[in-house]
């Protein structure tokens, strides 16, 4: 099964052509800054900062974030094609997609708890109070995020042949 | 806050040092410092991005390279499949490498970083055919990993 998703022609177009990993490990760094800055917009916010500005706004940002994770999952395929027999078993990989899945699911409780309902009360006109636990999960979400992307997903290339 | 939370984000930085440093002990580090060559028989060679690999029956024991570049003579031991490691394949189109001229079966002589904790891996640098090609890096400037 990983040989021959490796055999495949776009995993091949990413192994061996000269643009193939060039230009799809860029597309996946442009949609990791999307996803990590916009989190970390949306997180730093709803722990107070930038200050002034309101809460109700946030939600226009998703559109955003998920074009960056489409971008990185569909760009984050192709890598893993291309190299899958290694990677499957490469210890800073299988940290880094759990990260992925748990990050996904702070963010997710982040416009479930927050981000939605602070914009339908805007839209009503009515006062939107942020919960005590979201700040912790903000946080969360931040570390989760680098943890993943800036640490395990560096470590890819330097731990494990 | 909420116990869930409070172990996730308490367990996951622990699981990837954990991670890491496990891993670590089986990752075997090139030594840069040093060049040796390995004389044997292709089994595989794929050249790809950002690393590539070829596959190699060669004698278990590296041959040292003196100075001048002279190879010394086979050291010996069972003929062991070696994992020799390329820099990217781009990086090596730029050194002008032919990959096509790699072939299985083809008997080569490859000259690289041998692994730290001498396990049968290495680094390549440097490729010499029968026909006296030599593929290898005429700028000088793989003096480290890429």
């Amino acid at each position: 099964m990983l040989e021959w998703l490796e055999s495949t022609p776009i995993a091949v177009w990413v192994q061996s052509s000269l643009w193939g990993y060039p230009l799809t490990l860029s597309m996946h760094a442009i949609g990791m800054a999307i996803v990590v800055g916009l989190t970390a917009v949306i997180a730093l916010r709803l722990l107070g900062y930038p200050q002034g500005v309101p809460v109700s706004g946030l939600k226009s940002l998703t559109p955003a974030l998920l074009f960056g994770l489409g971008l990185n999952a569909l760009t984050g395929v192709f890598l893993f094609m291309a190299d899958a027999s290694r990677l499957f078993f490469n210890a800073p990989f299988q940290i880094k997609i759990l990260m992925i899945i748990i990050g996904c699911v702070l963010v997710w409780r982040l416009d479930v708890t927050v981000l939605r309902p602070a914009a339908i009360s805007a839209g009503a006109g009515t006062e939107f109070i942020l919960p005590p636990s979201v700040k912790f999960t903000a946080l969360s979400a931040i570390f989760i995020w680098w943890f993943s992307v800036v640490l395990s997903g560096r470590l890819i290339g330097y731990i494990g042949i | 806050m909420k116990l869930s939370h409070a172990i996730v984000v308490i367990l996951t930085p622990l699981l990837a040092l954990a991670g890491a440093a496990s891993a670590h002990h089986s990752a075997a580090g090139y030594d840069i410092e040093s060049r040796v060559a390995i004389s044997g028989e292709v089994v595989k060679a794929s050249f790809r991005n950002p690393h590539g690999k070829i596959e190699v029956l060669a004698p278990a024991h590296a041959q040292d390279i003196s100075d001048d570049g002279e190879i010394a003579a086979v050291a010996g031991g069972e003929a062991v499949e070696w994992t020799v490691e390329t820099a990217a394949a781009n990086l090596l189109r730029r050194r002008a490498w032919d990959f096509k001229k790699v072939k299985k079966g083809d008997s080569l002589i490859l000259i690289g970083h041998p692994a730290k904790d001498g396990s049968p891996i290495l680094y390549l640098r440097e490729i010499r055919f029968p026909d006296g090609t030599v593929f290898g890096d005429p700028d000088g400037q793989d003096k480290a990993l890429d």
